[in-house]
């Protein structure tokens, strides 16, 4: 089937709450950084943005916006201790088997068969929600996560947004 | 999520990102964007599958070692097996308890 529109479907239902047009992001180019390693050799983080967390961690906030707080969950995890708190997508699927979102059972498995080099000490969940203070998530969150991959040498981060 | 990876690329750490929103990533362009064309909240597979779990998964990090060209969107080729849509309201809160849109604060 063809991918659903959701940049339209959202345009028109802000609209029919009577609240201005949403302002996307629309970039023409991207960033780079050229990948180096082999995958057998390289350290790969997870991060997911569904609001996900160690059940005994502070859960997030369903409702949140402007959310720049993150949660890091150790990588022997297992997925059936993760749970998700957020009210922007349909989970109820994720609830069951959260590696659907974080596949962090899956990233064990993939560092014991030796596909990627090894999977890295802390998995990180965000709750941000919706989103209005992009500035602070370009110039805080993201470096202040950047700066912690690479200071433990994490070669790839596997992003996973929801 | 897009504008981090783009961040996280910047500052020197390889990125993958694998998304069900094919318009959005096509505006916000992450430096390595894997489409998976399921329903939101199941971008790396179906519950307890597994096999479709790895298959996604392998297919997007794999991607490190095959993308032609930086921001170009790899469509993976698993396929959800029914129709589905997206109606806001339905992610699990009727629509009047719907926290309200804004505009971009900035």
């Amino acid at each position: 089937m063809k991918p659903v529109n959701y940049v339209s479907v959202l345009d028109s239902y802000y609209r029919s709450q009577g609240f201005p047009p949403y302002a996307w992001s629309v970039f023409n180019t991207t960033t780079w950084t050229p990948f180096e390693k082999r995958l057998d050799q390289a350290k790969v983080a997870l991060l997911c943005s569904s609001g996900i967390a160690h059940r005994d961690q502070e859960p997030f906030d369903p409702l949140s916006r402007n959310n720049l707080s993150y949660r890091r969950i150790p990588k022997d995890t297992p997925a059936q201790d993760l749970v998700i708190n957020y009210a922007y997508y349909d989970h109820s699927d994720a609830d069951k088997d959260p590696n659907i979102v974080l596949p962090i059972d899956r990233f064990r498995e993939l560092e014991q068969e030796g596909f990627i080099g090894e999977l890295a000490e802390t998995c990180y969940g965000l709750g941000m929600g919706r989103m209005y203070k992009r500035t602070a998530l370009q110039t805080q969150l993201a470096p202040e996560i950047a700066r912690e991959l690479k200071a433990t040498g994490v070669d790839v981060l596997f992003c996973v947004p929801a | 999520m897009g504008l981090l990876s783009r961040v996280v690329e910047e500052m020197g750490i390889c990125t993958v990102y694998v998304g069900s929103a094919r318009d959005m990533m096509a505006q916000v362009k992450p430096p390595r964007p894997v489409f998976v064309n399921f329903p939101l909240g199941h971008q790396c597979g179906k519950p307890f599958d597994r096999k479709s779990q790895m298959s996604i998964i392998k297919d997007a990090l794999n991607t490190l070692n095959t993308l032609a060209e930086p921001g170009q969107i790899v469509d993976l080729p698993h396929e959800w097996g029914e129709e589905f849509t997206y109606t806001p309201g339905s992610d699990g809160l009727p629509a009047d308890q719907q926290p309200p849109a804004r505009k971009d604060t900035v």
